[in-house]
């Protein structure tokens, strides 16, 4: 039993390096107190959303629509991350060699996986259920029933979700891996799932109203929706022991069954997902002279387009962008019937006489949450000393990485800007501007994410996607395009209450946008380079 | 030529390199060796510019690796320890990428991709992505990338490890005949042997200082390098 602790330890630990920064000393205290820290500034927000929800739904004695939310939110939450882990923490592994190697059991290694994959996800419950529970225990009178089933839940919930995303995200691996390019058919397929967990992420009210029709009460809905939610709500409002005993039974029964079926086609899928295929012909090969900046340059868009993860993650945003900006555009009213379904309310007349003010904004956001660049730099891992050992300066390497990044995003906007062109009426000024920043914005996001790379590298990541999803620079990354996102918004929302013509915000937007940009090419020139030349691999 | 002096590497309080002070002239192959941890490696990318250190110079045929990196590193070729290559890469794009960044032209990259192509008996897997390597192959694929912009002055850290005894024997025929023509050839290396056969010239590195450094004569005296280097290390 040791054993198995020790290489729980071991597995874990590799994975618990999230706020580590590559190369650099940090004490005992930061390592502990940063997740902690960020944590609650999460779980304190996501308590203030929850109390305010509760309000409406007090009057009408639901509060435990609540935690029924909740649960869903962390269990969409946990699905979606957990296709991605799957991938990382089950499949593929780079510790293959190792584990196996060692004196342990296959099953041993395999139950050690999957029970680091779960102990992840029930730290993500933990952060959006938590908040719940105790706004909950606040408003209404509780009794030691509610605590005891809660914390059962805290740890049982997630499992489902996992189960789904390890099923779904072993069928991706081992489907794509017949393929010769399964690079290619796992992004493919990756897309496809994420675009139908969004249709009906959009659609959730229709499938609550069709379900509603069918269903006697809300709990019902819960318990066709998502069981277990039902079950735990159906304990916090009449709890009894037998139905508790048969909420823990039922799924522990599952995890287990997911154990013993995961068990036995396990080993065939993985090691047919690390079948390198190759052309064994002989096959003449062209050579072609490219300039360093352009070797760089598709080196980088090679990279890129390599690893399903990294492009999933940073081309999800820009496919959304052009299926917004065709939806806009072919059905109008439809689409901001789909936005009030989501909980928004805009007025039609305004949105379109503000359209570039919003396509601006809409331009900002997609950009800003697509930092392709905040991890180029880690991606390099162990080969950057190949970067470090070239001929070339600092600066073209880094340019390289965000010419990449913007040459990645630029296209995919202007194409959504000629549609936009196209169907409302924008002037010639308006146009200019818009053009401007699809240029400008990519570069000043993607400048943003290398300067953050660059401060905190993950240069001993296992795969890519402990890069893309769990690095300190991408959390970072996603931060700030996320808060200056809604700062944007919020500038846009007032500057139109406050009677400034759409021209004018863009063209304020755009100012705004350039400044940035001449500001952080400074900094990227003066301490970048520093901070490039100090990483050590 | 290499020029190293007086350099010292710190990490923290700890001297990775103490004062680490030789030459490497042109048309020398010079062997470094030391134990593990001693600070060959840290020493070679000092030398390549990877790593900056805290005190002390080296030139590179007359040029500061701190003051002109980039000269610097267009007259030599650097093969690591660990061939860390770019996988999602075939071999032959990551040597034609190299190549680029020397700025290779197309005719001499042509002529010297094939050459050690088939002296390595790789030509049949250029096209392969280099994820499908093994670690010799990719040794393979790194010396062939580090050699076919045709640099005068080659670093390796142990150049030898994971490839075959054929390539191997080329691999030494190859330092030979590179040295006959002026060219500069430093390496690591934990094979003593072949260091002895092969070099003109050795330095002994421990706990980051140079403990002897000279022609292969001067140090072995009638021992081998083999017992000089033990009884060093006591």
């Amino acid at each position: 039993m040791s054993k198995f602790f020790s290489l729980l330890k071991a597995s874990m630990s590799e994975g618990m390096n999230v706020f580590r920064v590559y190369g650099k000393k940090q004490s005992k205290l930061v390592r502990i107190s940063l997740p902690i820290v960020l944590a609650i500034i999460i779980m304190v927000s996501v308590a203030g959303y929850a109390d305010m929800m509760m309000e409406p739904l007090a009057e009408v004695g639901m509060e435990f629509v609540v935690l029924t939310l909740y649960i869903i939110m962390a269990a969409l939450f946990i699905l979606v991350e957990g296709i991605y882990k799957a991938s990382g923490l089950l499949f593929n592994c780079r510790d293959d060699d190792l584990m196996l190697s060692l004196p342990v059991k296959k099953s041993t290694v395999l139950t050690i996986r999957v029970l680091k994959f779960y102990l992840f996800e029930v730290m993500i419950n933990a952060i959006v259920f938590i908040p719940a529970m105790v706004v909950y225990a606040m408003r209404v009178g509780v009794g030691p029933s509610f605590y005891l089933v809660s914390l059962t839940a805290l740890l049982i919930l997630p499992i489902l979700p996992i189960v789904i995303a390890s099923l779904v995200g072993g069928i991706i691996a081992f489907s794509s891996a017949q393929f010769k390019h399964k690079n290619i058919a796992q992004i493919i397929l990756t897309t496809l799932l994420l675009l139908v967990l969004l249709f009906v992420s959009i659609n959730i009210k229709d499938i609550l109203q069709t379900l509603a029709q069918n269903a006697k009460s809300v709990n019902e809905i819960i318990t066709k929706l998502y069981y277990p939610a039902g079950q735990y709500i159906h304990l916090v409002l009449d709890f009894k022991f037998v139905d508790y005993l048969i909420f823990i039974l039922t799924n522990v029964g599952l995890f287990t069954l997911m154990l013993l079926t995961l068990g036995s086609v396990y080993y065939k899928i993985n090691s047919r997902v690390k079948i390198v295929k190759t052309d064994t012909a002989l096959r003449s090969y062209t050579l072609k002279y490219n300039r360093p900046l352009m070797a760089l340059f598709k080196k980088e868009i090679g990279r890129f387009v390599s690893s399903p993860v990294f492009l999933i993650n940073a081309g999800f945003g820009l496919v959304l962008y052009v299926v917004v900006v065709i939806l806009v555009c072919v059905n109008m009213d439809g689409t901001l019937d789909m936005f009030s379904k989501m909980g928004a309310e805009i007025p039609v007349e305004a949105i379109i006489n503000y359209m570039p003010a919003c396509l601006f904004g809409l331009i900002f956001f997609t950009s800003m949450m697509t930092s392709i660049t905040s991890s180029m730099i880690s991606l390099e891992g162990k080969s950057f000393n190949i970067l470090k050992s070239l001929p070339t300066n600092p600066v073209t390497i880094i340019m390289a990485k965000v010419l990449a990044a913007v040459a990645v995003m630029i296209p995919i906007l202007l194409v959504g800007d000629i549609v936009m062109f196209v169907r409302f009426d924008f002037d010639i000024w308006q146009i200019l501007m818009i053009v401007c920043s699809s240029i400008i914005m990519p570069l000043v996001s993607e400048v943003v994410g290398i300067v953050i790379n660059l401060k905190y590298p993950k240069m001993n990541a296992q795969d890519d996607t402990e890069v893309v999803k769990q690095s300190m620079s991408s959390m970072v990354a996603v931060f700030v395009g996320f808060g200056s996102s809604i700062m944007m918004i919020y500038i846009i929302y007032n500057t139109f209450n406050n009677g400034l013509s759409a021209s004018g915000t863009v063209g304020a937007g755009l100012l705004f946008g350039v400044a940035a940009l001449v500001l952080l090419l400074i900094y990227l020139w003066r301490r970048g380079i520093k901070d490039f030349n100090s990483i050590n691999v | 030529m290499i020029k190293i002096s007086d350099v010292t590497k710190k990490y923290g309080d700890k001297k990775a390199l103490d004062k680490v002070s030789f030459e490497v002239g042109n048309g020398e192959i010079f062997a470094f060796i030391g134990h593990n941890g001693a600070g060959k490696t840290t020493l070679i990318k000092a030398i390549v510019g990877i790593h900056d250190f805290d005190e002390g110079e080296i030139l590179i045929n007359g040029k500061s690796i701190t003051k002109e990196p980039v000269a610097c590193k267009k007259e030599m070729a650097y093969v690591p320890d660990n061939p860390e290559l770019y996988e999602n890469m075939r071999a032959i794009q990551f040597i034609n990428f190299i190549c680029d960044m020397y700025e290779v032209d197309l005719i001499r990259r042509e002529k010297n991709i094939k050459k050690y192509a088939e002296m390595f008996e790789i030509t049949a897997n250029l096209n392969d992505t280099i994820d499908s390597f093994s670690h010799g192959m990719k040794q393979k694929v790194a010396l062939i990338a580090a050699l076919a912009h045709d640099p005068k002055i080659v670093i390796m850290d142990e150049p030898f490890v994971g490839l075959d005894p054929k390539a191997v024997f080329d691999m030494k025929e190859l330092m030979r005949e590179m040295t006959k023509a002026g060219k500069t050839i430093f390496f690591s290396t934990h094979i003593l042997d072949v260091a002895e056969k092969l070099c003109t010239k050795v330095a002994i590195i421990k706990k980051g200082k140079i403990v002897k450094v000279g022609s292969m004569k001067e140090i072995k005296g009638d021992k081998s390098l083999e017992k000089v280097f033990l009884e060093l290390e006591k």
